[in-house]
């Protein structure tokens, strides 16, 4: 019979997503996101999946117990 | 005289058939309260035996069962000693991600900005329809989005 332990909590927490991007551009007079501050948004977002992935594999080890 | 003697003689017979007859009552009770105390004695031993092959069968189970739960202790300490070190592991890990996103996002600025024909991203907006479907009405100016 394997021994097993609750999760850490850090690995069943939600991720946050990642904050809007500031408004560093005008359109017609009003702020508004600039493009490549959008493109740089989509790299946060790769950060979020891979801490996402990285979460699910130390779950996996955690529920694993120890391995030869 | 005659009856005399014969009275005497009766007598005589009467006394030892008393003699007799408690001496023969009491060797068979005796015989019978021995035979009653082994047959006790016999029934304890039994009693006995049987309790002590309980006593000793339950022992037996006691001592596996300890033996298990020491097992599934000693391998539950050893789940957590692994487990503590992959979350140790793993914020190691997110530090490292964390600042490897970071660099990512720096790279792509710094190439955006060194690239003459990515240089206007960072000058042109985005349209406000898009910019209220991925960020809501706090970025841009929801008003104007009628592309």
């Amino acid at each position: 019979m394997p021994a097993y332990r609750a999760l850490d909590p850090s690995l069943t927490q939600p991720i946050p997503e990642p904050a809007p991007p500031a408004a560093h551009c005008t359109l017609r007079g009003a702020p508004a996101v600039c493009v490549l501050d959008a493109l740089a948004w989509i790299e946060q977002w790769r950060g979020k999946l891979q801490a996402a992935n990285d979460d699910r594999a130390t779950a996996a080890k955690v529920s694993a117990g120890p391995q030869p | 005289m005659k009856y005399l003697a014969a009275l005497l003689a009766v007598l005589a017979v009467a006394a030892a058939l008393e003699w007799h007859g408690h001496r023969r009552g009491y060797d068979a009770g005796v015989a019978a309260t021995q035979q009653a105390a082994q047959k006790l004695v016999h029934e304890a031993s039994i009693a006995r035996n049987e309790a002590v092959a309980d006593r000793d069968a339950q022992a037996q189970t006691l001592a596996g069962v300890r033996q298990s739960m020491d097992r599934q202790k000693r391998a539950l300490q050893v789940a957590n000693f692994f487990a503590d070190a992959a979350i140790a592991e793993s914020v190691t890990l997110r530090k490292q991600l964390n600042a490897a996103t970071a660099a990512r996002e720096l790279a792509l600025r710094k190439t955006a900005h060194a690239t003459p024909e990515c240089a206007d991203l960072a000058r042109l907006p985005v349209c406000p329809a898009v910019a209220e479907r991925l960020w809501g009405t706090a970025a841009g100016a929801p008003t104007d989005a009628s592309h």
